[in-house]
């Protein structure tokens, strides 16, 4: 059986290349029974096209953001929230618990998770050094189309936004139409956006995740041998990926600082008046039933006695 | 059956002008929203993106009322009576099965959105807005198909005698 | 078999059948050949309410019939024609220019033949020219400007060169200032072929006349404003392109509507009817072309084709001349966007391999992606502006001719002399 599986990330990523690897990989060990053909680039169209023709069978798979997954379980959501996570240990304290609630919610509707990948914090980048959602309110803030969470963060924050697809903002940041984003710093230089910024805030605003979807109609035609080759081989794949990506992360931040692009610290009372802010965010998004309040509230329980924990063996 | 079509023509001209004029507001609204109260209204975008998809399609419906979509018609212009009927009946026919094609498989499509559940932005379910996709077509392939009647009977699409 | 369906569509696409119905039939057969379920159209179809860029087509579109209806075009052919009335193809080079800048911004998607064409046929012809030239230029004009700044598929392949993670980065920057000279020759050599235009005889040029310039300036008041507020905006980042088309087409109406009088409210819903019968046939051409590019993707046919190419190169100036040829049969095939994300992975590491600098690569695609929205057969602009202008598809073949051989030769000149593009870095 093909596996046809679509993807937002470029060909010629690092991303790309693991996954193609690990595409000879599974087509190798089920002697060729399992074969995986990838349509990187957005050539499918959107996250929402692709699940579309996930419905009709045209696509078995696809890479898809965690906000297009929210809208078939909310679970999906649970890591990208405001704030939640300060660092990438935080992150993997609490995934071996985590992943399989997301996983378990979207097999209930029918999607095979094969992976999660971390994709990196994401930072306030502008033309100006940002501290206090003041700072944020003087300036023109681009959130992407259909991303509720960020709207309703900058919202809580008397920000109104400028919501343009992902194409407008190049330009838009080169007119100045827009001159503040979230990004994550390997994003902003894919994007090339860093070129027309010069400050970021060094304070992590959310964590992005990714994650392979296959449709489970189509992942239940293979044998179990080689579904569980299917999901050996893209686990390592993944976990490969994680690793690659923190390097891809550390070595971007290092590029922007070296690009002129300067990290604004935080004191810790201005990042006390952004929790605020974002709890205000998450009980909104709460009532609109955006999340999966229980789970949430189970996870940050996890970070706090993680962190307790750190502080712990640090003296 | 004359009326019916009367007012089916009259309904789309209406709603095609309704949609026209809503979205030079609404676009216009945004502007003010963003350049006077500091941000744009998040809902607006994706509603002019999606009444770009019914404008087309209702100006489509209209433009095969009369029969005027893009065509190379190069035969047409070499050949005599006979082949120009000929050929406008078999391209009537060939366009009317091609919409039919489209229109079935839409509505299938708008059926499985509807099941599913499928969001087009906010909370705003997808269905009834790619529902203009299979009946645009539908009534395309139904105008093609009279056409072809017409052609073979009368020699001549008469617009007026056309649904 | 797999000749036979081919060759039966085009038989029905020369017989006169709506193009959409043949690129739709196309992308059908395709897909059901291939087993894919046929509720794709519907999903493809539906991707036209996913493209911010084609909010400016109907928008745009309802200005340029307004303004094509009213008496806009004689006051456009005065007003030139009182300035640049000394220069030989003095409107002509202005029509060029204009269109030229209105592509950078709303890309090459028709909707300048459609909004500017309204405006400038009607004028070319009062100004005395030739109507095949005054067809060519604007057909020919609805895509030039792919190369100037902000032009989206510019940016497009700098954002995916720069995943290539090759040796020499390619910023945006840099292709904007790449594209400025090719760009620049490009409208040279059209300006010089419009200069060199016969015109009627009682229109050749005459001396500056500072009372006729006043005048033509005070009859022309209203339209003024109209370029400056709609580039001025958009390059300054007041407004987004899809708002400069919105309040283009509320200035335009109120100006022609409420202020001229030009445009009778009894007229008016004709104009708008009009007007959406071109975007509807415009836009269900681009909602099939997508279900049928899907097709070509899901077969992995441009990847098969190229593969075969690349089999019969041995050399820098081989890959180019074949990489040209491929490119303008790739313009016609597929729209711009997928040409450049599926093609560019494939293409760029074995152009660097040649010693083809990526910025280089990125102008030269692009310049004959340019030429391939009016490469005769299909090209798509010009079935656009034969709809728009009303003249048979063969008037616009011999129209469009000079300028397509102008353009290939500086296509030419572009991909062979990299320093045109690379000297500005
Ligand atoms: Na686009
Ligand atoms: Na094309």
């Amino acid at each position: 059986a093909t596996l046809k599986i679509a993807t937002l990330a470029p060909d010629g990523t690092n991303w790309m290349k693991l996954m193609r690897q690990a595409a000879r990989d599974i087509k190798k060990d089920t002697d060729g029974r399992v074969k995986i053909k990838y349509f990187p680039g957005g050539v499918q169209g959107s996250d929402k096209s692709v699940l579309r023709k996930m419905r009709i069978r045209q696509l078995q798979g696809g890479a898809i953001s965690t906000g297009a997954m929210a809208q078939i379980a909310n679970a999906s959501l649970i890591y990208n929230l405001p704030f939640t996570f300060r660092n990438l240990d935080e992150v993997r304290a609490i995934r071996a618990e985590f992943d399989p609630i997301i996983k378990q919610a979207l097999a209930d509707k029918g999607f095979e998770v094969l992976g999660l990948s971390e994709g990196g914090f994401a930072y306030l980048m502008s033309d100006q050094a940002l501290k206090t959602s003041d700072d944020v309110r003087s300036r023109k803030v681009w959130v992407p189309e259909g991303d509720q969470v960020s709207l309703s963060i900058f919202e809580a924050g008397n920000v109104e936004p400028i919501s343009l697809p992902v194409s407008d903002v190049y330009t838009s940041l080169q007119t100045g139409l827009i001159n503040t984003i979230a990004a994550t710093p390997s994003a902003a230089i894919a994007l090339q956006w860093h070129t027309k910024l010069q400050y970021a805030t060094d304070f992590p605003l959310v964590f992005l995740f990714g994650m392979m979807v296959v449709d489970q109609r189509a992942f239940d035609k293979l044998s179990d041998a080689d579904q569980q080759v299917v999901r050996q081989t893209m686990a390592s794949a993944f976990k490969a990926m994680d690793s690659q990506n923190q390097k891809d992360e550390r070595g971007a931040r290092a590029a922007l600082q070296q690009n002129g692009m300067q990290f604004v610290e935080l004191s810790a009372e201005d990042k006390a008046l952004w929790q605020q802010l974002a709890d205000k965010a998450l009980t909104e998004l709460k009532a609109q039933n955006v999340y999966p309040a229980d789970i949430y509230q189970r996870l940050q329980q996890r970070i706090e006695a993680f962190r307790n924990q750190q502080t712990a063996t640090a003296e | 059956m004359k009326r019916l079509i009367d007012w089916l023509h009259r309904a789309e001209d209406v709603l095609l002008i309704l949609l026209l004029l809503a979205m030079i507001v609404l676009a216009g609204v945004d502007i003010i929203a963003r350049t006077v109260f500091g941000g744009g209204i998040v809902w607006i975008s994706p509603l002019l993106r999606v009444m770009v998809l019914w404008l087309g399609l209702l100006g489509a419906l209209m433009a095969t009322r009369t029969r005027e979509h893009i065509a190379i018609d190069l035969i047409n212009r070499l050949g005599g009576d006979t082949l120009k009927r000929l050929s406008g009946v078999v391209t009537s026919v060939f366009a009317a099965i091609v919409c039919g094609l489209i229109a079935w498989h839409a509505q299938e499509f708008v059926k499985g959105s509807f099941e599913y559940g499928d969001i087009a932005f906010s909370q705003v379910p997808a269905w009834p807005l790619q529902l203009v996709i299979p009946l645009a077509f539908g009534l395309m392939a139904l105008r093609f198909a009279i056409q072809s009647l017409g052609i073979a009977l009368h020699g001549s699409t008469d617009p007026e005698a056309s649904a | 078999m797999s000749i036979l369906v081919p060759l039966i569509l085009l038989l029905l696409a020369l017989a006169g059948a709506p193009l959409f119905a043949v690129i739709g039939a196309s992308a059908l057969w395709g897909f059901y050949q291939t087993e894919v379920d046929l509720q794709v159209m519907a999903v493809e179809i539906y991707r036209v309410a996913e493209m911010p860029v084609l909010i400016a087509i109907p928008l745009f579109t309802f200005a340029g019939y307004l303004l094509g209806e009213s008496k806009a075009p004689q006051r456009l052919v005065r007003i030139t024609d009182a300035f640049l009335g000394w220069m030989p193809g003095g409107l002509a080079i202005v029509a060029l220019a204009a269109c030229a800048l209105f592509t950078a911004f709303t890309g090459a998607s028709g909707v300048t033949i459609v909004a500017l064409g309204a405006l400038l046929v009607p004028a070319l012809q009062k100004a005395g020219y030739r109507q095949q030239f005054n067809l060519g230029l604007v057909t020919t004009s609805g895509s030039l400007g792919l190369l100037f700044a902000p032009s989206l598929p510019l940016i497009l392949y700098g954002v995916v060169a720069q995943q290539m993670a090759l040796d020499t980065p390619v910023s945006i920057d840099d292709l904007f200032l790449a594209g400025l000279i090719p760009g620049g020759l490009m409208l040279l050599a059209l300006s010089v072929y419009a200069a060199l235009q016969p015109r009627d005889s009682h229109k050749t040029e005459h001396k500056f006349d500072k009372a006729e310039a006043w005048a033509a300036i005070k009859d022309s008041a209203w339209e003024i404003p109209l370029p400056v507020v709609v580039l001025g905006g958009i390059y300054s980042g007041f407004f987004a392109v899809s708002e400069a088309a919105a309040i283009t087409a509320l200035y335009v109406l109120i100006v022609t509507v409420l202020i001229r009088g030009e445009i009778s409210f009894t007229k008016l819903p004709g104009v708008m009817r009009d007007s959406m019968k071109l975007v509807g046939a415009i836009l269900l051409i681009l909602a099939v072309s997508l279900a049928s590019t899907n097709y070509m993707i899901d077969a992995g046919i441009p990847e098969q084709i190229f593969a075969f190419i690349q089999q019969h190169v041995s050399d820098g100036f081989t890959f180019l001349l074949l990489l040209t040829l491929f490119l303008l049969v790739l313009g016609m095939m597929l729209d711009i966007f997928s040409a450049i994300v599926i093609m560019i992975p494939i293409i760029l590491p074995i152009a660097v391999q040649y010693g083809i600098h990526p910025v280089h690569l990125g102008i030269l695609f692009l310049a004959n992606m340019q030429l391939g929205y009016f490469t005769p057969p299909v090209g798509m602009n010009l079935f656009i502006a034969s709809f728009r202008f009303n003249q048979p598809v063969m008037t616009l073949y011999r129209a469009t001719l000079p300028f397509f051989f102008i353009l290939l030769a500086t296509v030419l000149i572009i991909t062979y002399v990299p320093e045109l593009s690379l000297m500005l870095l």
